[in-house]
């Protein structure tokens, strides 16, 4: 294997964490927002915090080792498609920061309403259901997507 | 299939694109068979969603992935496909094998409550198809030979 071969298997690497890790998270949200019980959505919310980890190891896999092989292969600095990546990985993660912090809130509201008899409350089902989170962190999501298919089709190359 | 014509790539991005839906789909089952022995009260909950996920996205993206890698071969490689290709295959269909043992394991063990041995059977079975997906992926991203 040369320089070329292992830049890009460490990339793609972190790739396959990104977006393995947003299908992980997605599985686990979807089910936390089904149940009512918040002994149940603690636990799923912490499961969750596995796909997160994968997610920000792959973050920085796909964005070091992608630079490295921009720099190695020779593609432009200014092609269309190396800036649009560089701006959507900005914006995914700017929106799964901000939608990591408000699931730690969730998890943590569900932790206490589970220690204090652990029955439904409305104010943790408006939190699962609020409109911000679910935006958020199915945009973050979408924009993953969107980087991939930035990379596959790399327009103005 | 028009789309295929359309949108450049689209056949590499539908293979891609299944392939880490199906790392993700079976890394969550790995990481519910792993909860579901380690928290015997909640059981009941993740077997039934380990078993939902193998049907709702370790099925599909694994369809996506392999039909995908069947039309950039078809495009790229009609008759004469290089070794590398023949590792993505090994995994894929004898694999296919494994998964289908993942997804009667993971039915039984969602009908008995994901108590017993068939948890354990499916958080030592997901992670090893979890491992041959990353040495096709390392192949699929080397092409070695």
């Amino acid at each position: 294997m040369d320089t070329y071969d292992w830049l890009l298997f460490l990339h793609m690497t972190g790739a396959f964490l990104v977006l393995g890790g947003a299908v992980m998270a997605g599985v686990f949200n979807f089910a936390a927002l089904r149940r009512e019980r918040p002994s149940e959505i603690a636990l799923l919310f912490k499961l969750a915090r596995v796909a997160v980890a994968a997610i920000g190891v792959g973050m920085v896999l796909t964005l070091v080792f992608g630079l490295a092989l921009v720099h190695d292969v020779g593609y432009g600095w200014g092609q269309t498609w190396v800036v649009l990546a560089l701006v959507l990985w900005v914006v995914a993660n700017a929106l799964g920061g901000i939608g990591g912090r408000r699931e730690k809130q969730t998890r943590q509201l569900a932790e206490r309403l589970a220690g204090e008899g652990d029955m439904p409350s409305r104010e943790l089902t408006e939190r699962l259901r609020d409109p911000v989170w679910l935006a958020l962190s199915w945009g973050s999501e979408v924009v993953i997507v969107a980087i991939l298919a930035l990379m596959i089709w790399k327009p103005g190359t | 299939m028009m789309v295929c014509f359309v949108v450049p790539n689209f056949r590499v991005f539908l293979h891609v694109f299944g392939a880490m839906a199906l790392v993700g789909g079976v890394g969550a089952l790995a990481v519910l068979s792993f909860a579901t022995r380690s928290r015997p009260d909640h059981s009941v909950l993740l077997s039934r969603l380990a078993f939902r996920t193998f049907l709702l996205v370790v099925l599909p993206a694994f369809i996506v992935m392999r039909v995908g890698a069947q039309l950039v071969v078809d495009k790229e490689y009609p008759g004469n496909a290089p070794g590398w290709v023949g590792v993505g295959f090994i995994v894929t269909e004898p694999g296919l094998i494994v998964l289908i043992a993942i997804g009667v394991i993971a039915f039984m063990s969602s009908r008995r409550g994901g108590s017993g041995r068939l948890a354990t059977a499916l958080a030592v079975l997901a992670p090893i198809y979890l491992l041959a997906l990353g040495i096709a992926m390392w192949a699929m991203t080397t092409k070695p030979g």
